[in-house]
């Protein structure tokens, strides 16, 4: 049963880990704005297929 | 915005054949046809025709596609994009100073008027590439606010160039950095403590599983353990904004909702910790971290909810004060753009048509038409001659006028009545909430019983034993009804608000609803469209010369009458004949010579000629040609198509209608009449001051007004509203701000008002019995940790799904009735 200590390890590394990188989005402002962002995913997908199709054109 | 030039001239012929029926850019419907050359492309009018030229030219087609593609052939309301207004204003010191900060000398953040899709947002984040002078655009759709950076100094009037051109408006607003970064940085925060919290509570509810299902010996003691270590950041980081919220009631000597959380965090971890060293097993770690998380959890979409709505309240009203004069400069002797701010007594200010009066003053021009109907509801302006005072908040209605500053701000008449409106405000606030109170009851009560079981359990038994079970009882003795399902429910029902229209600036409002007894109304804009336009005129009668002899005369005037006369013929295509000895007759009408006949326009009050049941009649042009009368028109503003519905509807709930007019008594007489609201009920000619006393003196009263004169009414009633287009003024006191033109959203509120207290009740009574029976039983002693770990994470699920539940029959209510 030895091995539950190194998998108590593991999660518990692991939590740390998401832990960590929620702090740092948090920290860079991922979440201030939860609006904007999803909508501007929107566009750029558009904006690249539209590039696309020029690129064809020429 | 409404656009009022749908008249341009055809430069292809009108039978060409069109797919479109509605304007591509705006999609209204194309009145005029007045098709694009290279791509037959049909656009109602000039501006939005000029739009698409432009956003072609520069290669931004895909704004259309993206519209369809997103929102199908959705309306939009454009904005003129040939208006004259003209930003270099931005490019002055002064403005500069007012609109940049020293850390970030080149950016500038803008109010942007017309954002509603992610087309929109593509547009106005694609200027850098087109505008060489600025550098990047980033705007937010939640707050539609732009942050602009520039390249090169003094440019700033580039944007909103650029933008007005696209057919948006952008208004340049003062952002409090400072204020700005400090939320960001404390939401920030909170987020932080709810992850924290996420993540420890998630890993002790793992472990615990295991405990539970029987690990024992030294895996058991191990997790338990890792259980306490990972409880320690929870109760101290996570949980730290009750201990805070806990500390400052105390020092208000005020009860907390805060204070039975608190309660049972200490408790409950203090018990835990002590039975864990003591290798007793009524460790309650996984409960309580559950438990804050859950709270901190609401909390956080409430304030989210909130910020979301204040943010929007606050950029609505920027918009309503324009932010600069024209002062006179008297080293240079001209005019300059000054801001606002600047306005001191003794300055001399140039305004045109149009314009707000910022100040008191004295005219310096020789006459000036002013409409005081913010201050007195009336829609007909005013003659003002050379030295008479002028008031703030009247709006100018001739082409020009300079005023010579007297008072500036809080020191105007309307400023002293807004400052008395604002201390009615302030007193206002502190009424408490039923939560609050419910909260003391409960905190008391669970202390008091506690202290008394472990009186008698601990003679019955031993001191230890009575004190588990009390901390049992205390644990289990959850406040979950006040402290998520209360925030929880007050977000959904905010939400729900904004969805239907009404921005809440006061949660109190939802409490006070059920109490009002009496609802007010004020008359001009609120029950009517406070419109002044002509509601009847035969006008066939009049020969094609004699219509176009009219159309000329009334163009040489400024004055409303003549402008809705001018409107009322302007599809028309007359050719006008040429306008000699116009002139005036005091304070009756004006004359003048065309086409070698002497007309004459002469306006009379008209008592008894109603004719149709939504107008209300306010004046009466008589027009004489050579002495003999041709013809007549009757104007005036009409009620509203929904007031007379939404009138019966609440009397029909027995509430008492009022209303409380500064109009003449012909007028509001005439709305009363076709409102069938009774006379008793019914006040004219009441000054602001008046307005506000008749409320104090009924109780339970709502007040639904926009003007700036019924700004201390909205502040001195249970509930003020202030419906859409209301003045600042009225925004800043009211409690409630119906964001659309419909009054049937104060009807709406009303149902969803009171859906969400019976949600409320339902939880209370539900917290009620679940603390009695739990608690009962944690007295007796059954409840071990297992019960506890499933019942306190169920009771709140049963609670969340309630007030969930209560919000969905609302929106099922909505959707029969939209097809009832």
């Amino acid at each position: 049963m030895n091995i539950i200590f190194l998998t108590l390890g593991i999660s518990i590394t692991l939590a740390l880990i998401f832990l960590i990188a929620f702090l740092w989005a948090t920290r860079r402002g991922q979440y201030d704005d939860l609006t904007t962002p999803s909508q501007r995913m929107l566009i750029d997908d558009f904006e690249t297929k539209r590039n696309d199709s020029n690129k064809k054109e020429e | 915005m409404q656009r009022t030039v749908h008249s341009f001239s055809l430069n292809h012929p009108p039978n060409h054949p069109l797919k479109q029926t509605h304007c591509l850019h705006c999609g209204d419907e194309v009145v005029t046809t007045n098709i694009m050359e290279s791509d037959g492309k049909a656009f109602c009018c000039q501006g939005c025709r000029s739009v698409y030229e432009l956003l072609h030219q520069l290669g931004l087609d895909g704004y259309y596609r993206l519209k369809e593609s997103l929102y199908g052939e959705e309306k939009q309301v454009p904005i003129d994009p040939d208006s004259p207004e003209s930003y270099e204003y931005l490019n002055q010191d002064n403005f500069i100073k007012l609109y940049t900060t020293e850390e970030s000398p080149l950016s500038m953040n803008f109010y942007i008027e017309g954002i509603h899709c992610a087309a929109c947002l593509w547009l106005i984040e694609r200027i850098p590439r087109t505008v060489p002078d600025i550098e990047s655009v980033s705007l937010s759709m939640s707050t539609n606010v732009a942050e602009v950076k520039f390249k090169k100094e003094k440019r700033f009037s580039s944007f909103p160039e650029i933008v007005k051109r696209f057919g948006y408006k952008a208004h340049p607003i003062k952002m409090d950095e400072e204020a700005e970064e400090l939320k960001d940085r404390e939401n920030r925060r909170f987020l932080v403590r709810l992850g924290v919290a996420a993540v420890c509570a998630g890993n002790i509810m793992l472990l615990s599983a295991a405990i539970y299902s029987g690990a024992s010996g030294i895996f058991a003691r191990l997790f338990t353990l890792l259980n306490l270590m990972l409880t320690i950041p929870v109760i101290t980081y996570s949980a730290y904004p009750f201990y805070k919220s806990v500390f400052s009631s105390f020092r208000a000597k005020r009860a907390s909702i805060d204070i039975p959380v608190v309660f049972v965090i200490m408790v409950g971890f203090s018990l835990s910790a002590y039975n864990y060293f003591k290798g007793s097993d009524q460790i309650y770690f996984d409960s309580i971290t559950a438990f804050i998380f859950l709270l901190l959890a609401s909390r956080y979409f409430l304030k989210s909810v909130q910020e979301r709505i204040s943010g929007k309240q606050l950029l609505n009203r920027d918009l309503f004060s324009s932010n600069r004069i024209l002062i006179w400069d008297d080293s240079s002797g001209q005019y300059f753009f000054q801001p606002m701010g600047d306005l001191k007594p003794g300055d001399k200010i140039k305004l045109t048509i149009g314009d707000r009066i910022p100040v008191d003053g004295k005219l310096l021009s020789s006459y000036a038409q002013l409409n005081l109907s913010v201050l007195t509801g009336e829609n007909i302006p005013q003659t003002v001659l050379k030295d008479d005072n002028v008031f703030a908040g009247s709006i100018l209605e001739s082409d020009e006028a300079v005023i010579k500053v007297t008072n500036t701000g809080k020191s105007t008449r309307i400023g002293k009545i807004l400052n008395e409106v604002e201390k009615n405000y302030q007193s206002k606030i502190s009424f408490s909430t039923f939560s609050d109170k419910y909260a003391t009851v409960f905190t008391s009560l669970v202390g008091i019983i506690a202290i008394a079981s472990f009186l008698t359990f601990s003679s019955i038994y031993d001191s230890s034993e009575g004190l588990n079970r009390v901390m049992a009882f205390i644990l289990i003795a959850c406040p979950c009804a006040f402290v998520f399902a209360l925030p929880l429910s007050l977000g959904l029902s905010l939400q729900s608000a904004v969805e239907n229209g009404v921005l809440v600036n006061d949660t109190k409002v939802f409490d006070k609803l059920q109490s009002i007894k009496n609802i007010f109304f004020d008359k001009t804009g609120t029950l009517t469209k406070g419109v002044f336009k002509i509601l009847n005129w035969n006008i066939e009668q009049l020969s094609q010369e004699d219509q176009a002899a009219i159309l000329a005369i009334e163009r040489e005037s400024n004055h409303p009458i003549a402008r809705a006369i001018v409107t009322h013929l302007s599809d028309k295509k007359l050719g006008l004949p040429v306008v000699e000895e116009f002139k005036h007759i005091y304070s009756k009408g004006v004359q003048a010579k065309a086409n070698n006949h002497i007309y004459k326009f002469v306006s009379d009050k008209c008592i008894n000629c109603q004719k149709d049941l939504n107008e209300v009649i306010t004046t009466r042009i008589l027009i004489y040609k050579d002495e003999s009368l041709i013809s007549e028109i009757l104007l005036g503003d009409s009620i509203k198509e929904d007031a007379k519905y939404v009138i019966e509807e609440l009397k029909g709930r027995k509430f008492n209608i009022f209303i409380l007019s500064g109009d003449k008594e012909n007028n509001v007489k005439q709305v009363s009449e076709r409102l069938s609201i009774p006379l008793k009920n019914v006040f004219w000619e009441q000054t602001p001051e008046e307005k506000s006393e008749i409320i104090k003196s009924k109780k339970n009263s709502m007040m639904i007004g926009d003007g700036l004169n019924d700004a201390g009414a909205l502040s001195s009633a249970d509930i003020g509203v202030a419906i859409q287009g209301s003045v600042e003024e009225s925004l800043k006191v009211s409690d409630l701000y119906v964001l659309n033109n419909d009054l049937f959203t104060i009807v709406d509120f009303f149902d969803h008002g009171s859906a969400m207290v019976q949600t409320m009740k339902r939880n209370r009574s539900f917290s009620v019995v679940y603390n009695l029976t739990a608690g009962t039983f944690a007295l007796l002693g059954f409840i071990t940790p297992l019960v506890a770990a499933i019942l306190m994470p169920l009771s709140s699920l049963i609670l969340i799904s309630s007030t969930l539940y209560g919000k969905k029959v609302l929106a099922m209510k909505d959707v029969k009735r939209m097809y009832s």
